[in-house]
């Protein structure tokens, strides 16, 4: 209990509660405008947590997250443009429910759904974050190989349309994390003579750069047109009756998201589109879906927020991000000293908690907000892209300066940019790039102590139990998509 | 600027063989197994792995495909993107924060199709708040110029 009431007291100060209503509102600002997405809008608020306490840099991520991921929905409902990926999945129900003159109704209905599944998936992780991390404690260094191994698997092949490539963007990341002074030879590696590049590659400007950079370039080449978005009605008017109707939607949705949610390598798009093929599976008006239908908004709109929360599972109790965003707090705990895994529960359990109290309240304050916006959204619609990119941009440059207070750090965000816009342009994913860079280091490390202690012996990785099943899943994970490829060729 | 899987596979072939290249003059450390080389080479031995199934497993086509939008005026609208930035790392020094913001988001406004006065406004006002955040809260050291100058 004093734990609790320490975390509380950590959440409940005036800068922790000002920042969080801050990071929201960037969020849904960022959210609403289509095109920008909840990942660029993390990458773009860390070189501001990066000189905050743990407590308000994390809060602040969870807000912004929370809330751009439900504002997503603002610009599919009203003009067809899912705002993030994970509003892809039940746009085309929110667009026509809109058209058909209902558009706070669709909104409406997506804001409540995501306040549920977000605080769902909250429960799961402060359920379940803890027994795991009990278990985890067991760890050696081995069961972190794999566990690494098994992220990066999942992320590069699971959760990508194309597992090659998904695995070409993982094994990018890979060497970029191998760049600078090998920690236990002391040897410097592809430094190409450069100071600069002896700490390594640094990750925030690399991230920026890969996330922003790419998002920019893709709106500022496309044909600008003339958005006319349509007038909003009451919010909330027949909102708990429609929630009531639908609650059994509701609540497999949240839980559906918040079970994909907590798997490493999946996020809240994959978490959206399962629970939209799962309403449709078992509704018994099928053929509605697409022309309006509530039970995909539902459903899936609580499943995407859920997913959100419990992705911080793998996050804090292994170190294995669930998505992408997870994969950049990844890295901006491990900034502040923080390394997540078991012990982070065991030496600092305050801080723990205070990052489900703070998700709570984020995803709670997602029904005030949530309704500011959907009626500020008519203006924020009509912003010319002109006027916005330009500083979306300055802003890319600003934050990979400050983290090393060097020019360095924006060239790094300009080639990361580059590489990323390239790598979409070609259907390659930078999400795997980006958790090669967190967990590279994590993986080599963890490798070589186990050769040290096993000195050279190889077995060492199927000596225990959870390893050997570990490493099983792992094979399971790489031959999957050699056995689905056999299927489709017989 | 969409590459055909076989260019991109053979690049990824060459990737491969320059990391292993570069791994050549990594020391051994005495008495282990697993030295500096050892990571970078698994990395590249996969790399090349995938750059082979890339090249061998797809079909011919043109190497290269350009979007429509790189035979337009809006191919000066990317290009400005990356010279406006790298603009800002050789002036930013000279000029201090807030000019070179300043200037690098009324360009970029204008190049994209913004107005002047509407362009002016975002700039000054975007780039003084930047300041404000970073500099004056965060307490980061940020390039100063002409216009911190009068600040100060």
């Amino acid at each position: 209990m004093s734990i609790l009431t320490e975390a509380l007291a950590l959440v409940l100060q005036a800068d922790v509660l000002i920042t969080v209503i801050l990071a929201s509102l960037l969020g849904l600002t960022i959210g609403a405008i289509p095109g920008l997405t909840a990942v660029m809008g993390v990458a773009l608020l860390i070189p501001i947590t990066f000189f905050m306490d743990p407590v308000p840099a994390i809060s602040a991520i969870a807000a912004l997250a929370a809330m751009a991921i439900f504002a997503g929905d603002i610009p599919g409902a009203l003009l067809r443009i899912p705002g993030t990926p994970a509003s892809a999945a039940y746009v085309q129900d929110a667009h026509a429910m809109a058209k058909q003159g209902q558009p706070e109704r669709a909104l409406g209905l997506s804001m409540a759904a995501a306040c549920v599944g977000g605080v769902i998936g909250v429960i799961l992780l402060m359920v379940a974050a803890p027994l795991l991390a009990k278990f985890a404690t067991n760890f050696s260094s081995v069961e972190y190989f794999w566990l690494a191994l098994l992220g990066l698997s999942c992320a590069a092949i699971v959760s990508t349309g194309a597992p090659l490539k998904g695995v070409l963007s993982l094994l990018f990341g890979l060497w970029v994390a191998s760049i600078g002074i090998d920690e236990v030879a002391g040897q410097p590696r592809f430094t190409f003579g450069s100071t600069e590049l002896m700490g390594g590659v640094s990750f925030i400007p690399a991230m920026i750069g890969m996330f922003a950079i790419p998002e920019i370039l893709r709106n500022i080449t496309q044909t600008q047109t003339k958005i006319t978005p349509p007038t909003m009605g009451p919010v909330f008017r027949g909102l708990g009756t429609t929630l009531a109707r639908r609650r059994t939607n509701l609540l497999r949705g949240s839980l559906t998201g918040s079970m994909i949610g907590a798997l490493p390598g999946a996020g809240a798009d994959i978490a959206a589109w399962v629970a939209y093929a799962v309403a449709k599976r078992r509704s018994k008006t099928p053929e509605k879906f697409g022309e309006g239908h509530d039970e995909g908004i539902i459903e899936a709109g609580a499943a995407n927020n859920g997913a959100l929360s419990s992705a911080w599972v793998p996050t804090l109790v292994f170190g294995i991000p669930g998505d992408s965003i997870t994969a950049i707090v990844i890295g901006v705990l491990y900034l502040k000293g923080l390394e997540p895994g078991p012990i982070i529960f065991t030496k600092t359990p305050e801080l723990v908690y205070a990052i489900f109290i703070a998700f709570f309240l984020a995803n709670l304050l997602l029904i005030p907000f949530g309704w500011l916006i959907i009626r500020a959204s008519r203006h924020l619609l009509t912003i010319k892209a002109a006027y916005y990119l330009p500083v979306v941009f300055a802003c890319c440059i600003v934050g990979s300066f400050a983290i090393n207070n060097t020019a360095f750090g924006v060239v790094v965000m300009l080639l990361f940019g580059l590489i990323g816009w390239l790598f979409e342009e070609n259907g390659i994913p930078v999400a795997p790039a980006i958790l090669g860079i967190v967990l590279g280091g994590m993986l080599e490390f963890n490798f070589v102590t186990s050769m040290l202690k096993s000195d050279g012996d190889l077995l060492i990785f199927v000596s225990r139990p959870i390893a050997t099943a570990l490493g099983l899943t792992v094979l399971a994970v790489w031959i999957w998509p050699l056995v689905k490829l056999v299927r489709i060729r017989t | 600027m969409q590459f055909s899987n076989r260019f991109i596979g053979i690049v990824a072939v060459i990737g491969a063989i320059a990391i292993v290249y570069g791994t050549f003059g990594f020391r051994a450390i005495p008495g282990q197994q697993f030295g500096s080389a050892f990571f970078p080479r698994i990395t590249a031995g996969c790399l090349a792995l995938v750059g082979v199934a890339m090249a061998c497993g797809s079909p011919s086509g043109p190497w290269i495909t350009l979007p429509d939008w790189m035979r337009s005026h809006r191919a000066l609208r990317a290009a400005a993107l990356p010279l406006g930035g790298i603009t800002w790392v050789l002036l930013a020094p000279y000029l201090g924060f807030i000019l070179a913001t300043g200037l690098l988001i009324l360009a970029l406004v204008l190049v994209t199709g913004g107005r002047l006065l509407a362009g002016l406004g975002v700039a000054v006002g975007l780039s003084l708040l930047l300041h404000v955040i970073f500099s004056v809260l965060l307490r980061i050291p940020l390039p100063f110029g002409l216009v911190e100058g009068w600040f100060s």
